[in-house]
């Protein structure tokens, strides 16, 4: 339970981060949602392209439309030679404006087109002048309608403002996909919870706000008003404090499963036993991961040569293994400087894994016989599998024809195999439930199937600095497959589960890594 | 304003809150105008003068080009073809902040209580409107002190539209604009309004310019009687010339309609 406890340590800075990032958008979108509308109520065409523009965004999901800024602004940053930050905050607030854009811009354009058209004339018959007229008449009289689009767009913020932990930036998102990760349900619910009660919140407070303007209750609304900066104020206050203790920062990168997790863990424990204190970027997209080190934006990361060689060199070869890390390692230190400080001594390769017993009933052994029965299976896979190379180099090779392929988030794939929904799927040769869940993982006698030795990554600003290698370089070449299996089933496992935290720890007492406590 | 209104206004101590200019005899000239919604002609082309102090009733069935003439006065219709002065100018904006109009549909801003509504005109005009400005307003329009801090919701018809004409009148107007003023009230309160705005022309020497479709209406409190047909002015007379028969047939078959009812009220009560 004393992990638990540690996983849920980290939800205040959490709670404030998302609080910011949702203001400053839902700021944002109101600056520029007003000027817009204001333009929209004065040509029709305008009025027509806006909200149709405003509402094509609405229809893509908040998760592919934050995917989205992130190659745009890698781009639009390589394009301009200017530091546009590509990864955290710049595009979660892009995508996050763009998405409250649209209530605010819809309600104001409506307010006005069904403003009485009357005394819109007695405002012209008064002889007021264009400015006068938005200001003493139509501002005042959308007003109301404005406050209701700021409510739907807070509360939809709030929502969306979760998933910004899938670029990197810290929400309240952070516990809620580590926790569904983990298959630790308590963290889910708390992320859940205070999500929702933030949403609630807000949605309260502007409702207040809103009730005030429309029964001329001015204290009602200003009291409300109040509330709402007092609470912007406090995160700001304790987001500044935060930042400004004087050790040496370190970001520490992870992708989306649990093995991740964990190793991030235990360099972060070994950066902290060195006086750093440390942030984790969790739940990182695997290209956003590269990239986001290559700009410096994370300082380590571990990675995979087969992920690195095909996803990143976009090379289909094989070389052996050391010819393989080396062929990296110049690679990674001419694309963004990133040094590669060595393997970590276990690999964490695609597998096809089934139960024992089933592959023992259709007689499976390799991935030639299972390509021979792929007709009548179905195919389990994580999110990213199908679309990586490595899934058309391994396809290609054996000819697999499945019946259906399915995708899952990784640690739902085992219970996917369990419950029959899956009878193969893309396993991690590191997953401790292979063993666990008496599974096989089938020989590759063609090779199709790249290596995947674990490699410590290390952002080029980093690579310079002697304390920082001191506390990572020991890591090298002293983690084994099994050790690594047993802390991932810690983590993985329905019972006894453990926080990431907590299997760091074990880990690096089990490899000399870290201090053993009792 | 000129300085000359001023002084005018300064002479006469019976009204010291209006200040009329009185030094151009025509207040408003209209020379072959014309005006068309897309191939539909409206109004005219007509000419027209309008004279200071007059009491000018347009009247005619709907349709007729009334609304659009009265919005060509202040500018908020432009013309297409042909002249608009007033006071000497084409009516922009500017101009119409001393052209008060009142509305058919009263179009008090509901946002702002009848205070605000009343002083906005002045406002405009960049004038700091005075303490008093609103209760004497009130007064002018018989409406209680105490309405001030009302809102427009929260008032009868009748109420609203006196601040309506008490809003068209704060900022001393030299033309005052009636568009179907009296139409949504109830006939008591618009014999009552009506009389009261021919009273307020009198006191305040207005320049008023009214449309009504009830030619009674127009022949009680006009000086003079504009009938409008297919945006066309079909006749031009005092009352008194209309109800002698002139005016043609048009106009006279709109005085028909109220002599039958007259003449059928008095034999229901025989």
């Amino acid at each position: 339970m004393i992990g638990l406890v540690a996983a849920f340590d980290g939800l205040g800075t959490k709670l404030t981060a998302h609080v910011l990032l949702s203001a400053a958008a839902l700021l944002l979108g109101i600056a520029l949602a007003l000027p817009l509308a204001v333009w929209a109520s004065r040509s029709r065409r305008v009025a027509a392209v806006a909200l149709g523009l405003a509402s094509l965004v609405q229809t893509i999901p908040a998760l592919a439309l934050l995917a989205l800024f992130y190659p745009v602004l890698v781009n639009l940053g390589s394009l301009t030679g200017w530091p546009i930050p590509a990864f955290g905050f710049t595009p979660a607030l892009l995508a996050l404006t763009l998405y409250a854009l649209l209530p605010i811009l819809r309600n104001a354009v409506t307010a006005r087109q069904r403003m009485d058209p009357e005394v819109l004339e007695a405002a012209d018959a008064l002889g007021m002048t264009s400015w006068q007229k938005l200001r003493l008449v139509e501002a005042p009289l959308a007003m109301p309608f404005i406050v209701a689009g700021i409510r739907t767009a807070a509360v939809w913020t709030v929502g969306a403002a979760t998933l910004a932990t899938m670029v990197g930036q810290p929400s309240l998102g952070d516990p809620i996909f580590a926790g569904l990760q983990i298959q630790n349900w308590s963290l889910v619910l708390v992320g859940c919870t205070l999500a929702a009660g933030l949403a609630l919140t807000v949605d309260f407070l502007i409702g207040q706000i809103e009730a005030g303007l429309s029964f001329r209750r001015r204290w009602q609304a200003a009291l409300a008003g109040l509330a709402i900066v007092a609470g912007l104020a406090s995160c700001l206050a304790t987001t500044s404090a935060a930042s400004g203790n004087g050790r040496p920062h370190a970001v520490i990168g992870a992708k989306n499963f649990s093995e991740q997790f964990i190793l991030a863990r235990l360099i972060g424990q070994r950066l902290e036993a060195k006086g750093y204190s440390v942030d984790y970027r969790d739940g990182l997209g695997s290209s956003v991961a590269y990239k986001a080190i290559a700009a410096g934006e994370i300082d380590v990361y571990v990675d995979y040569t087969g992920t690195l060689w095909a996803s990143e060199m976009k090379r289909t070869d094989r070389l052996e293994r050391a010819g393989t890390l080396e062929a990296i390692g110049r690679w990674t230190r001419s694309n963004g400087g990133v040094e590669l400080v060595g393997p970590l001594g276990f690999e964490n390769a695609y597998a096809f894994a089934m139960p024992g017993e089933k592959a023992k009933a259709l007689g499976i052994i390799t991935l030639d016989d299972l390509a021979r029965q792929s007709p009548h299976l179905v195919l389990g896979a994580d999110l990213e599998f199908l679309v990586r190379p490595e899934w058309q180099a391994v396809r290609q090779a054996y000819r697999f024809e499945f019946a259906d392929t399915r995708r899952f988030a990784p640690s739902l794939m085992y219970n996917a195999l369990a419950s029959g929904d899956a009878d193969v799927i893309s396993a991690f040769s590191s997953d401790g439930r292979v063993a666990a869940d008496n599974l096989v993982v089938l020989t590759d006698p063609r090779r199709a199937l790249p290596g995947y030795d674990a490699v410590l990554l290390v952002s080029r600003r980093s690579a310079d600095n002697s304390r920082f290698l001191a506390a990572i370089r020991p890591m090298v070449g002293r983690i084994g497959v099994d050790q690594m299996r047993q802390a991932n089933y810690a983590v993985d496992r329905t019972d006894g589960k453990q926080s990431p935290e907590a299997a760091a720890r074990a880990l690096g007492c089990a490899t000399g890594l870290g201090p053993c406590l009792q | 304003m000129t300085g000359a209104g001023g002084s005018s206004c300064a002479a006469s101590d019976a009204l010291p809150l209006f200040r009329v200019d009185n030094t151009t005899p025509t207040v408003l000239t209209f020379r072959q105008v014309g005006k068309a919604y897309g191939a539909r002609p409206v109004v005219g082309p007509l000419s027209l003068d309008i004279s200071r102090g007059s009491m000018t009733a347009i009247v005619g069935t709907s349709g007729a080009g009334k609304s659009t003439l009265l919005r060509l006065a202040n500018g908020l219709v432009a013309p297409d073809g042909g002249e608009i002065l007033f006071e000497g100018v084409p009516p922009g904006s500017m101009e119409r902040r001393r052209i008060g109009f009142v509305f058919q549909s009263i179009a008090l801003f509901p946002h702002m209580n009848v205070a605000r509504n009343i002083e906005i005109g002045v406002t405009l005009k960049g004038e700091r409107p005075d303490r008093a400005l609103v209760a004497r307003m009130l007064e002018l329009v018989e409406l209680p002190a105490a309405y001030t801090s009302r809102m427009p919701g929260e008032l009868s018809g009748g109420q609203q539209q006196r601040v309506g004409i008490a809003r068209a009148l704060a900022p001393s107007p030299s033309l005052l604009l009636l568009d179907e003023p009296f139409a949504a009230l109830d006939p008591v309160t618009r014999s009552s309004l009506a009389r009261r705005v021919r009273a307020l022309h009198d006191t305040l020497g207005l320049t008023s310019l009214i449309v009504t479709h009830d030619m009674v209406e127009a022949l009680l409190i006009a000086d003079r009687v504009l009938v409008m047909a297919r945006g066309q002015i079909v006749a031009d007379e005092t009352p008194r010339a209309l109800l002698g028969g002139a005016g043609g047939e048009q106009a006279q078959s709109l005085i028909a309609v109220h002599r039958d009812a007259a003449r059928r009220l008095i034999d229901l009560q025989q």
